[in-house]
């Protein structure tokens, strides 16, 4: 416990407040963007109406925390994950102070754990202050783009939040211990942030592989989340910065999702720590 | 061939690994496993650092070539050698950083890689790096909390800061910190544990006239507290004025340890004879 205090001290740091930043105006900009289309349709009839409907439910307060967990748990998560990676854990290697690190602590197991969990509970925070500044803004921008009110009760989004919030806890823990992996590979900043990179766009190119694409874990991702496969718009709000590049038909059951994220972060902190363990601190 | 004028009555016998574990200490608050305690009076044998045979090769070089070593505790103990012939590897073996190919190095008694020296052993490897968006003291509280608690002392950062003269520039950003204050720095981070153990890879670099000499009279007073400070250098007059014994390294082998005194009156050019390459 001491040992994940200190490593979310250090992450007190203004690269964690940018990518705070980016997350949130990000979610914003989206919302800005999915609420004018909407705005757009609602031109074309009841269907119109009703998808601005949707929308104004999406952007409420109770149930943007959805939108905010499908965002962290997919493309743009992905990438927050490469760069905090990069910066808290391959950064340590870069500016030398891994050396403090081991020497002062000689259980290496523990340093990687401290990692991998800070950087996941940084993670966490940002879907949490991206649902903040969605439910700051989303009636806002909603009612600046005239759409409906939103009809959904506040108890319904607030469950739908929770569950995708829940949902997305374990795809943050599997960019997470992607972004360690690729730092104790690479053992630098860059190498942790392209490496990173370089293996999500890997998993959604396997993802695109007939037959075989259903068992990798870009597609258990999708089962997970529940995000709707091969979409190809992002006019609603998205929660699917991800299916729509597997392309992969009808993603697996959730059960299988699980089972396989669970097991690919396994194998990622797995392979991490073999590597830790043995490797000279240089 | 290493010559050895280690005093015959020296007790530093690298091949006796006694365990100096100690009965626990009550205000001590680290988990047991993460225990070590360093030799008392009832281990006065074991050295506080031994090398028999240690080698590390990186691929086809051979930075480390057997290398014996055997270090009294509660010395300033200089490791002299010109550069790459195998200092910062062997301190970056003893310090936890890096496996020895082959060989056996022990510390207190205890043979590495043992993760709970750590506790034992402060280091100071090459130029120390820090957290630059962090102040001198927020580094070494992130440094106090990496490990497990330090006991007996309430405010040990206070006290490190204090004893290497860095209390005023504690609350600024490192970013903003000579190289000389970084190395202050490095050296608290080293005392930050109370280790009974001191590895310091050429310390005193970047350090002006008076942080020398405040730092040779810290190595001393730490000698004089029992504590053992192993240091590297090629500063010869360094290594002159504030060790009690050295070891001249060459080519990963120790050529020559012993008492100061006893490498003759004309140190320069004993070094210089045991370093200099055959043509």
């Amino acid at each position: 416990m001491r040992l994940l205090t200190a490593e979310l001290r250090k992450l007190n740091r203004p690269l964690t407040w940018a990518l705070v930043a980016f997350a949130a105006g990000f979610c914003l900009l989206l919302a800005v963007g999915a609420a004018d289309n909407a705005h757009a349709d609602l031109g074309l009839g009841d269907r119109g109406r009703l998808h601005a409907a949707g929308v104004a439910d999406q952007l409420s307060p109770a149930a943007a925390g959805a939108e905010a967990a499908g965002l962290m748990a997919s493309l743009p998560g992905a990438f927050l994950a490469a760069l905090l990676a990069g910066g808290h854990v391959g950064g340590e290697w870069t500016g030398r102070t891994i050396t403090n690190l081991v020497s002062h602590n000689g259980f290496r197991t523990r340093i990687l754990a401290a990692k991998l969990v800070s950087t996941w509970l940084v993670l966490v925070v940002i879907a949490l202050l991206c649902w903040a500044a969605l439910a700051a803004a989303g009636p806002l921008i909603a009612a600046a783009n005239g759409l409906p009110h939103a009809g959904e009760a506040v108890s319904t989004g607030l469950a739908r939040s929770a569950s995708q919030l829940a949902r997305a806890l374990l795809i943050l823990g599997f960019f997470a211990a992607l972004g360690l992996a690729a730092a104790v590979v690479t053992r630098s900043t860059v190498g942790t942030i392209a490496g990173s990179v370089a293996g999500v766009v890997a998993l959604l190119a396997l993802g695109t592989l007939p037959g075989w694409g259903r068992w990798t874990p870009a597609t258990w991702v999708e089962a997970w989340m529940g995000f709707p496969p091969g979409t190809r718009s992002v006019s609603t709000l998205p929660t699917n910065f991800w299916s729509r590049f597997t392309g992969s038909g009808a993603p697996p059951a959730a059960l299988l999702g699980l089972v396989g994220v669970v097991g690919s972060i396994v194998l990622l902190a797995g392979v991490s720590w073999r590597l830790f363990r043995r490797t000279d601190v240089v | 061939m290493a010559t050895d004028l280690t005093d015959p009555a020296d007790p530093t016998d690298p091949t006796d690994p006694t365990d100096p574990t100690d009965p626990a200490d009550p205000t001590d608050r680290r988990d047991p496993a993460d225990r070590l305690h360093p030799p008392d009076a009832a281990h006065p044998a074991v050295p506080a650092i031994a090398c028999t045979g240690l080698t590390k090769r990186y691929g086809t070089v051979t930075a480390v070539d057997g290398l014996d070593l055997a270090v009294p505790a509660g010395e300033v103990f200089g490791f002299l050698g010109p550069n790459g012939s195998g200092k910062t590897t062997t301190l970056r073996v003893l310090a936890g950083l890096a496996a020895a190919t082959s060989g056996r190095a022990t510390i207190l008694g205890r043979g590495l890689p043992d993760p709970r020296l750590a506790t034992v052993v402060g280091a100071m490897i090459e130029e120390p790096a820090f957290y630059p968006w962090l102040t001198g003291r927020a580094n070494l509280g992130v440094l106090e909390r990496t490990g497990p608690p330090i006991p007996r002392e309430r405010d040990r950062v206070a006290a490190v800061l204090d004893r290497v003269g860095l209390t005023e520039a504690a609350d600024r950003k490192v970013k903003g910190y000579s190289q000389g204050m970084r190395q202050r720095l490095g050296l608290a981070a080293a005392l930050l544990r109370d280790p009974q153990v001191l590895l310091l890879d050429e310390p005193t670099n970047s350090l002006d006239p008076a942080g020398i000499r405040d730092f040779r009279a810290l190595f001393r007073a730490l000698a004089d507290e029992g504590r053992t400070v192993f240091l590297s250098s090629h500063l010869l007059t360094e290594v002159e004025r504030v060790c009690d014994r050295i070891a001249i390294v060459h080519r990963g082998r120790v050529v020559r340890q012993g008492r100061v005194a006893d490498l003759g009156p004309d140190l320069e050019t004993a070094y210089l004879t045991l370093t200099e390459d055959a043509p």
